[in-house]
C-alpha cells in the first residue's frame, strides 16, 4: 500500500436548516485516482468546498501530506498543494495560453518587468510533458473546451499540486477528448499526483479510477477498490434501490400510422448541417444519437427557431411553416429544455413559482395583472406531479439541486400544453434517482400524445426511452433504428459503421 | 516568419489601425485643396487631442479594461486645474502636487466604493462627478487665473524652426501625450499590474481564484485613471493660463467614445492602449474634418454624425472579431 496523502475524519458541516455532512471520512493515497460518488445532494460538492477552503467545517480533521490543515480560502488550499478544476473553467479566455498558466505568479526579470519569453518556454515545456502541442501565444478562447481544460490542468501541475480535484471534467467533452483527458490523468498518476474525480458517467469511473468513496445524504457509505465493484452494485450503493427501473421499457414500434407532427426536409445550416431529413410523429419519443458536434443540438435549434436554416423546409402538422424565433415555436406548441440549464434555462434568483409560470404568463393575466390564484394552483399541481423537492414554491430556484431544477424546467413547458417537447441532454449532471423520475415523465408525456425529441450523449438513456433513434454524423442522418432494433450495441455500431464508410469514401 | 507572426499578434487593434489609415487617406484626398496633410494641420489635431480629453481616454482605458467605468474624469479634469490655480498662488509646487492629489483621492474613493462597498462603478463615479462639480463651484466663484513660470510650464514649446511651417515650435503637450501613451503601453504589457488588469476584466472570479488581489488591482486602475485625468487638467490650465469652472464638461463621454473606437471592449479584458491612441486620433481627425465642412452643418449635426460613427466603428470591429474567433474555434476543435 502506498502512503496516504489526504485523510479526512469525522467531518461535520451544517448550513442553517441543513445538515450537509455527517461524520464524513475520505482517504486518498498518493498517486491514485479516487472517485467521489453520490447522488446530487449527497454532499460531494460541499465536501470539496470544505476541502478547498470555500466553506469552513464545523468539526472534524483534515490531514494533508502529514499535517493537519484548515484552509480558509481557495488560495490557501492552493498553496498547500490542493488544486481544483471546476466545471466552469476558471480561466481568462481573452488572455493567451501562457498568461493563463502564470497569472498570479508571473516571473519577473530585471526592473520588475514580466518575463514573457520565460513564460512562453515554460508553458511549452509543461504542455509538451502532458502531450499537448498548441501555439501558446494565442488567446485561450480560440481553443476548444478540452484544450482549455488541459491548460487548467497544466496550471495545477506547474504550481506543484499534490492533489487535483476534478469536478465533472468530462461533462462538456466528446469521447475523443475524454480519452485525451484520461491520458493526462494517467500522466499525473505517474508523477505521483493524486486525483479526486467526480463524474456521473459510470463507464468513466470504471475506466480511470483506482478506488472510490460513496456518499449518500451527507453520510459516508464506504470506500471500495474499483476491482471489487461493478456498475449495478455501485448504483445500488449510491441510490440504495433496485436498478430494474432503469431498463428499456419500449418494445414494438407502434407509431407507423401516427400522424407526423413535425418534419424537416433537406435542412442545411452553416458548417453544421448538410441536408437533414427528419420526421417526428405524434406521441413518439425520437432520439438523436451521435457524437458531440455532430449537429444534434443544431437540429433542435432550427426546429425551435433559435437558428435559421440556410436552406430546407419545415412542416408542422403537414403544413409548410417558417419558424423565425422561439416565440413562433412556442405559439405552435413546442417546448425546449436546453442543454445548458444554468445559462439558457433557469432564472436563478426567481422563485420556483415564477420559474414555472414565466412562459405561461401571457395566458395567466387579465388586464396586465397576474391571476394569482390560478398561478398558485398550477404551480402546486406541478410540484406534486413532478415530485419537485422544494421547501416552498417561493424558494429561489438556484437553491435547488440540479435534478429538481430540471423538473421545474419541464414543468414550465408542460403547463403550456405542448405538442412537442425537445429535450437536450435532459439528465446531464443529474443523479440516478432523479434521472429515473425524469425518464418516467418522458414516458408519461408520450402516453398522453405529446411527441418528444430527445438528445443525449448517453446511449443507454436513448436505448431505454426512445421509440425511434436517428443517428447523426457530421451533419447528416446516417441511420435510423426503430422498435426492437434498438439496443446500445446497434446504436454504437450505426455510429461507428458510418464512420468507416466515410473514411473509405475519402480514400 | 516568427517575427511576422508576433507582429500580427501584437496588432490586436489592427482593425482600428486600418480604419485610421482609411480615414487619413480619405481626408487627404477630399481636402487636398485645404492642405489637410500639412505639418501645421497635423500638429493642430494632436494639440487638440492633448488638450481636450486625449489623456482622459488613456486613463479611462485602465478602468474599462477592468470591466468598470469612471464617469468622474471630466470633473476631476476641471477641479485639478482650479485647485492648482488656488494652491499655486501660495506655492507653485504645492499647486501642482495638490492638483494631482485631487485625482488620487477621487480614484481612491471610487475604487473603495466599488471594491469594498460593492457599489456599481457607474453609480460611484456618477456620485463623484456631481460631488466634484459642486466642490468646484464652492471653492472658486469664477475662473482662476494661473500665473508664474512654474505653473505655466505647459506653455513651453519645443523644436522651434525645425519643422517647416512651425516657426514657433511644437507645444510640449504633444510629446507629453506620446510619452503618456508609451508609458501606458509599457505598464500594460510589461508589468504584473498590467497583465493582472486584463485578468480581472476578463474573468473576475477566475482571477480571484488564481490568487490575484482583485480589489487592489481595481483600486489601482481607478487611481491611474484619476491621476491621469488630474494631470491632464493641470496641463490644460497651465497651458491656457486660466482654469475655467466648466472645463471638461461631458468629456467623460468623449473619453469612453475614444476607447470604444479604439477597440477597448466595455465588457472588460479586451483592448490595448495602442488601440485607444488610434481611437483618440480618429476622434479628433473626424472632429477636424467637420471644421472643413460647410457651415450649414451645424454643431448639432456634428454631434449626431459623431454618434453614428462611434456606433459604426464598434459594430464593424465586433463583426470582424466575431468572425475571426469563430473560425479559430473550429480549427482548435480538431486538436
Amino acid at each position: 500500500m502506498s502512503e496516504i496523502l489526504l485523510e479526512i475524519e469525522g467531518l461535520e458541516k451544517s448550513f442553517p436548516g441543513v445538515h450537509a455532512l455527517k461524520r464524513v471520512r475520505l482517504q486518498v493515497r498518493k498517486g491514485e485516482v479516487h472517485a467521489l460518488m453520490g447522488e446530487n445532494g449527497a454532499g460531494k460538492s460541499t465536501l470539496i468546498k470544505v476541502l478547498t477552503g470555500i466553506y469552513q467545517k464545523n468539526s472534524g480533521t483534515i490531514r494533508f501530506d502529514g499535517e493537519e490543515i484548515n484552509a480558509r480560502t481557495p488560495i490557501e488550499a492552493n498553496e498547500k498543494g490542493i488544486s481544483t478544476i471546476y466545471q466552469e473553467l476558471n480561466l481568462i479566455p481573452f488572455q493567451t495560453v501562457y498568461e493563463n498558466l502564470f497569472l498570479g505568479r508571473e516571473p519577473l526579470s530585471r526592473c520588475r518587468r514580466i518575463d514573457r519569453q520565460k513564460m512562453i518556454s515554460e508553458t511549452q515545456r509543461i504542455l509538451n510533458d502532458l502531450g499537448v502541442s498548441i501555439d501558446v501565444t494565442r488567446p485561450l478562447g480560440h481553443y476548444s473546451t478540452a484544450i482549455q481544460q488541459m491548460v487548467a490542468i497544466a496550471r495545477t501541475v506547474s504550481i506543484n499540486a499534490k492533489l487535483v480535484i476534478m469536478d465533472e471534467p468530462t461533462s462538456s467533452l466528446d469521447a475523443k477528448e475524454v480519452q485525451i483527458l484520461f491520458r493526462i490523468i494517467r500522466q499525473l498518476k505517474k508523477q505521483g499526483i493524486s486525483v479526486i474525480f467526480i463524474s456521473h458517467k459510470l463507464d468513466e469511473i470504471f475506466e480511470i479510477c483506482d478506488r472510490l468513496t460513496i456518499l449518500k445524504d451527507g453520510e459516508y457509505v464506504g470506500d471500495y477498490d474499483i476491482r471489487e465493484m461493478n456498475q449495478l452494485r455501485l448504483v445500488s450503493l449510491m441510490v440504495g434501490r433496485d436498478m430494474a427501473k432503469l431498463e428499456r421499457s419500449k418494445q414494438e414500434y407502434r407509431f407507423s400510422n401516427a400522424k407526423p407532427i413535425a418534419e424537416l426536409k433537406n435542412i442545411h445550416q452553416g458548417m453544421r448541417l448538410h441536408g437533414i431529413d427528419l420526421e417526428i410523429r405524434q406521441g413518439e419519443v425520437v432520439g438523436l444519437a451521435g457524437l458531440l458536434g455532430s449537429g444534434r443540438t443544431e437540429i433542435a435549434q432550427i426546429l425551435f427557431g433559435s437558428t435559421m436554416p440556410d436552406d430546407g423546409e419545415i412542416f408542422w402538422w403537414g403544413e409548410k411553416v417558417h419558424i423565425h424565433s422561439p416565440s413562433d415555436a412556442i405559439r405552435k406548441g413546442m417546448g425546449f429544455c436546453t442543454e445548458d440549464r444554468k445559462t439558457e434555462g433557469i432564472i436563478p434568483h426567481l422563485s420556483v413559482r415564477e420559474n414555472i409560470t414565466i412562459a405561461l404568463l401571457p395566458k395567466l393575466q387579465s388586464f396586465g395583472f397576474i391571476k394569482t390564484k390560478e398561478q398558485n394552483d398550477i404551480v402546486q399541481s406541478y410540484i406534486k406531479r413532478l415530485k419537485i423537492k422544494t421547501p416552498s414554491p417561493e424558494q429561489a430556484i438556484c437553491n435547488l439541486s440540479g435534478g429538481n431544477q430540471q423538473k421545474v424546467l419541464l414543468a414550465r413547458w408542460m403547463c403550456m400544453n405542448p405538442k412537442l417537447m425537445i429535450l437536450d441532454e435532459p439528465t446531464r449532471g443529474i443523479d440516478v434517482g432523479a434521472k429515473a423520475e425524469i425518464e418516467n415523465l418522458i414516458r408519461e408525456l408520450s402516453k398522453s400524445g405529446i411527441s418528444v425529441l430527445m438528445i443525449s450523449s448517453e446511449i443507454a438513456e436513448l436505448e431505454r426511452n426512445c421509440d425511434r433513434i436517428i443517428v447523426i454524423r457530421d451533419g447528416k442522418v446516417t441511420g435510423e433504428l426503430t422498435g426492437v432494433e434498438i439496443s446500445q450495441d446497434t446504436i454504437m455500431e450505426t455510429i461507428a459503421k458510418n464512420g468507416r464508410e466515410e473514411v473509405t469514401e475519402h480514400d | 516568419m516568427k517575427l511576422l507572426k508576433q507582429a500580427y499578434h501584437s496588432l490586436y487593434s489592427r482593425s482600428t489601425i486600418l480604419a485610421f489609415l482609411l480615414l487619413v487617406i480619405f481626408a487627404s484626398f477630399i481636402f487636398q485643396d485645404k492642405n489637410f496633410l500639412t505639418a501645421n494641420n497635423i500638429f493642430n489635431i494632436l494639440l487638440k487631442a492633448a488638450k481636450n480629453g486625449g489623456f482622459l481616454a488613456l486613463g479611462m482605458t485602465f478602468v474599462i479594461l477592468c470591466a468598470e467605468i469612471d464617469l468622474s474624469v471630466g470633473a476631476v479634469f476641471a477641479l485639478s486645474g482650479v485647485v492648482m490655480g488656488l494652491a499655486g498662488a501660495y506655492n507653485p509646487w504645492l499647486g501642482i502636487v495638490s492638483g494631482l492629489v485631487v485625482g488620487l483621492i477621487s480614484g481612491l474613493m471610487i475604487g473603495f466604493m466599488v471594491t469594498k462597498m460593492r457599489i456599481s462603478s457607474w453609480i460611484a463615479s456618477l456620485a463623484m462627478l456631481f460631488a466634484l462639480r459642486g466642490v468646484i463651484q464652492i471653492i472658486a466663484k469664477k475662473s482662476v487665473v494661473i500665473e508664474g513660470d512654474i505653473l505655466t510650464f505647459a506653455k513651453a514649446k519645443i523644436l522651434p524652426e525645425v519643422i517647416p511651417g512651425m516657426t514657433s515650435g511644437i507645444s510640449i503637450l504633444i510629446p507629453l501625450l506620446f510619452i503618456m501613451t508609451f508609458l501606458c503601453m509599457y505598464v500594460s504589457h510589461h508589468t504584473r499590474f498590467g497583465m493582472q488588469i486584463y485578468a480581472v476584466g476578463g474573468n473576475c472570479e477566475a482571477a480571484r481564484m488564481m490568487g490575484i488581489n482583485v480589489d487592489r488591482i481595481k483600486i489601482s486602475a481607478f487611481v491611474c485613471c484619476g491621476l491621469i485625468a488630474a494631470l491632464s487638467g493641470i496641463l490644460l490650465a497651465s497651458s491656457s493660463g486660466s482654469a475655467t469652472l466648466s472645463a471638461g464638461n461631458t468629456y467623460e463621454t468623449y473619453a469612453i467614445a475614444m476607447c470604444a473606437i479604439g477597440g477597448v471592449k466595455l465588457t472588460g479584458g479586451e483592448g490595448k492602449f495602442s488601440g485607444t491612441f488610434f481611437g483618440i486620433l480618429i476622434y479628433f481627425i473626424i472632429n477636424t474634418i467637420f471644421t472643413y465642412l460647410p457651415t450649414s452643418i451645424s454643431v448639432h449635426w456634428q454631434s449626431i454624425i459623431m454618434g453614428a460613427l462611434v456606433l459604426i466603428s464598434v459594430a464593424v470591429q465586433s463583426e470582424i472579431f466575431g468572425r475571426i474567433q469563430f473560425h479559430r474555434k473550429k480549427a482548435g476543435k480538431t486538436i
